[in-house]
């Protein structure tokens, strides 16, 4: 059995007569303050520990904070034969009275004694076991306290995260040395201990790249997330955020996360994104004006809408959520601070929540950029097209509007499989674009007489029943669908000039100057908004059959493709003026 | 004049209730460090009035190469008071004329410590340690323990003079406090006349000092 006899220089004279090693403490007050512990520990070992070394602040106690970090220390490694002794001039009811943390005394294996005249220690010749169980509830009647300073306070939550989340997935990060080291974290890691849970299972799959933004990705974060992907993996992980401390606005940490994101070498996919990023955002109590909101807004509203975001933060307060929930965003980690840890399942759900999330936003990024980028070129498209000059300054918008909310019912058909309609939903929503287009006035006319590009006549009504057209119709052919081909045909009793189908294919083909309606695969586009997006109750539609007519707005809204046939001609009229 | 450089203005009212315009007579709380780092000494020799600088640890100066070091060393160099505080710390950091300490402890200690600042025209830094009279003195009486019963323990024959001499001289030197004064006099003067007497009964001694601690402890 060991003795280490912790002490201040002046006093060591007292218990210099009991056999065992000095540990004198430093003179100056501020090296108590940082003086831990021993590194090492051992079993079987008594302790004697003066209570009050700090000769110029002696209500410190700063020799009850070194005994209680033994005794962590000592239930954290399951070295349970030890027994502390604390000494001090003062009676053991002032000892009660003035030591905040004087309740350490109920512990099993913690005494304390007066020194006095007749002060003599016996130190007995054996120890017994201390039992972790009544150790840990007597350790949280002592109310340790946490620290005041919210952002100290925030640290030690993130601190905490980090280490419980890695501890449980046996995986290996730094952590904030000074953080560590504090008498609060160190009372969590002992009243909370998760080595009986480990797990290794929890790990990434998804594919693409990550982009962790946060003040504290140094300490640990960036570490962890890269360890929590599979080696074999091609999920790329990148952070930013260590340098926020140093740029001086709020302005200049959300232009350095948009320089990250719009970075043609890292687009990320999925962003976890931190809602306190500047050192004012720790005394804010207006969610509005979090540095993380206003970058969550830039990638919602101007970069794409289609990157994942998941809100990474230490608070699960209600008022974040409602304000953040009018911007939109795709998940939402809390950070594991110590009082959910009170939840012993909480690590092994919040870790397996965190994971799915990250990996459900991965897996629908890609469409959700690539859609996003689509029906933004398409408004572009629009702007710069002179198709749309005939119609009302509004049919623009009315379009933009109508690609909005393509995207809002595209997000939710992403969201679960319960909302797969949705898919056939947006689908519809999209298609309403090409029944509009056929609207107008340059590009078709409806009457008896039907014309395509203002005076190029596609189609005659000959009786109640009969049409005669420019173009015919050809049924479907083992692989080949249904379309139409550049050839009259004449007095046709089945056609129908006034069905998108015919209206579409006259333009492709004297518009657009195309030997038949195949073009863009048309056929197709058709047949999914017939067969397939009107029904969603039998089939649903899929995500390349929506980029297939993207892609086919995207030509014929763009007035440079325009070309008007020279040598093909519509139907022959000698009443050529238009009525 | 004390001079207050907080940057979290939020905090400083939340922790004071809205207080500060109170010290008004006796605190300034809106200057800002916003000068270059060689000028940091001018800033504070024109700040003819100094007596206390309070520095919040994490300041942000406009100057990125100050520290709080530096202000610490130029107002001590004026033979100014200094007081650090941060919410970080844990302990309060009692030194020659300096403090560091939890801004919690401050703000709440700040009051007890300017009405004393004002009614004895003396910063005891020590008040902003503490938040009552009655600690103070417990502060006062828990030092002079630290510094005589070890002395006491050790006593025999041949050390008695010096021991005696050195209690005395403690018992002086640590309890400051007027409310002390009855009670120091009856001490000091019974162990000068042991001295006196030769009669150097070492217990009887442990016994009056605890007898007048326990006077203040726990009151």
């Amino acid at each position: 059995m060991k003795t280490i006899k912790i002490i201040s220089n002046d006093r060591k004279g007292l218990i210099e007569n009991i056999s065992g090693d000095f540990v004198i403490l430093p003179a100056a007050p501020e090296k108590i303050n940082t003086y831990i512990y021993p590194n090492d520990i051992a079993d079987r070992t008594n302790y004697i520990i003066e209570i009050s070394p700090d000769d110029n602040n002696p209500l410190n106690f700063n020799g009850v904070k070194i005994a209680l970090h033994l005794y962590f220390k000592h239930l954290q490694e399951k070295k349970l034969f030890f027994f502390i002794r604390l000494i001090g001039f003062e009676s053991k009811a002032d000892f009660f009275y003035d030591c905040e943390y004087s309740s350490f005394l109920k512990c099993p294996n913690v005494a304390y004694q007066q020194i006095n005249l007749d002060f003599k220690i016996n130190i007995p010749d054996d120890i017994n076991l201390v039992d972790t169980e009544i150790a840990i509830d007597l350790l949280k009647k002592i109310n340790i306290k946490p620290p005041t300073s919210h952002k100290t306070h925030h640290s030690i939550s993130n601190e905490w995260a980090i280490y419980r989340w890695s501890q449980y997935l046996g995986i290996k990060t730094s952590l904030d040395t000074e953080i560590e080291k504090s008498l609060y974290f160190q009372y969590l890691k002992t009243v909370y201990q998760i080595s009986d849970l480990k797990e290794t299972q929890t790990f990434l799959v998804s594919e693409g790249n990550l982009l962790l933004i946060d003040d504290e990705e140094a300490k640990g974060w960036s570490d962890f997330f890269k360890k929590l992907k599979l080696p074999s993996l091609d999920l790329k992980i990148d952070s930013i955020g260590k340098d926020f401390k140093s740029l001086d606005s709020k302005d200049d940490i959300i232009a350095e996360c948009e320089n990250k994101i719009r970075d043609s070498e890292f687009k990320p996919h999925t962003i976890i994104l931190d809602l306190r990023l500047h050192d004012s955002d720790f005394e804010e109590d207006d969610p509005t004006k979090l540095t993380g909101l206003k970058v969550l807004e830039k990638i919602k509203k101007e970069i794409n809408p289609g990157i994942q975001v998941i809100l990474f933060t230490a608070s699960n307060k209600v008022w974040n959520y409602q304000a953040l929930n009018t911007i939109g965003f795709d998940g939402w980690i809390t950070k594991e601070s110590p009082e959910l840890s009170v939840d012993p399942t909480f690590t092994r759900k919040a870790l397996k929540d965190l994971k799915d999330q990250i990996d459900f936003c991965q897996k629908r990024a890609s469409f959700l950029i690539n859609i996003s980028n689509e029906l933004n070129s398409l408004k572009d498209i629009i702007n710069k097209s002179n198709l749309f000059e005939s119609e009302k300054g509004e049919t623009r918008k009315k379009f933009f509007s109508n690609f909005d909310v393509t995207f809002d019912l595209l997000e939710k058909a992403t969201q679960s499989k319960d909302f797969k309609k949705y898919f056939n939903y947006a689908y519809l929503q999209l298609f309403l674009c090409v029944e509009e287009f056929l609207k107008f006035k340059n590009i078709f006319k409806y009457g008896d007489k039907c014309y395509v590009n203002q005076n190029l006549k596609v189609a005659e009504k000959i009786d109640e029943k009969k049409w005669t057209s420019a173009i015919k119709y050809i049924e479907k052919k083992q692989n080949t669908p249904s379309h139409f081909i550049y050839q009259n045909d004449d007095q046709n009793n089945r056609l129908n000039p006034q069905q998108t189908d015919f209206k579409m294919s006259s333009v492709l083909i004297f518009f657009f100057n195309q030997v038949n309606s195949k073009f863009l695969n048309w056929p197709n586009i058709r047949d999914v908004r017939n067969r397939k997006a009107a029904h969603p109750e039998k089939a649903i539609v899929k995500k390349d059959e929506v980029l297939l007519l993207v892609n086919f707005l995207k030509y014929i809204f763009n007035s440079d493709n325009m070309k008007p046939s020279e040598q093909e001609e519509g139907l022959k009229d000698e009443e050529f003026q238009d009525s | 004049m004390i001079y207050l450089f907080e940057d979290r203005k939020d905090r400083m009212h939340i922790l004071l209730n809205e207080k500060i315009n109170d010290f008004n007579d006796v605190l300034f709380s809106n200057k800002i460090i916003d000068i270059n780092k060689e000028n940091l000494p001018n800033f504070f020799n024109s700040l003819t009035d100094l007596d206390i600088v309070i520095l919040h640890k994490s300041y942000t100066f406009k100057d990125d190469n100050i520290t709080s070091d530096n202000v610490r060393d130029i107002v001590k160099k004026l033979n100014k008071k200094f007081v650090l505080f941060s919410g970080g710390l844990d302990n309060a950091i009692i030194g020659d004329n300096e403090i560091v300490l939890n801004s919690g402890t401050l703000y709440k200690n700040l009051n007890f410590f300017i009405q004393n600042y004002r009614n004895n025209k003396e910063a005891n830094l020590v008040y902003l340690v503490f938040n009552s009279q009655n600690e103070y003195l417990k502060h006062q009486i828990k030092k002079l323990q630290n510094a005589i019963f070890p002395n006491l323990i050790k006593f025999n024959q041949e050390n008695a003079v010096k021991i005696f001499k050195q209690t005395r001289n403690n018992v002086d030197n640590y309890l400051v406090s007027s409310e002390f004064l009855e009670d120091k006099r009856k001490l000091t003067d019974y162990i000068e006349k042991k001295i006196e007497m030769k009669d150097f009964n070492h217990t009887i001694l442990f016994e009056q000092i605890q007898k007048m601690i326990s006077k203040y402890e726990n009151n």
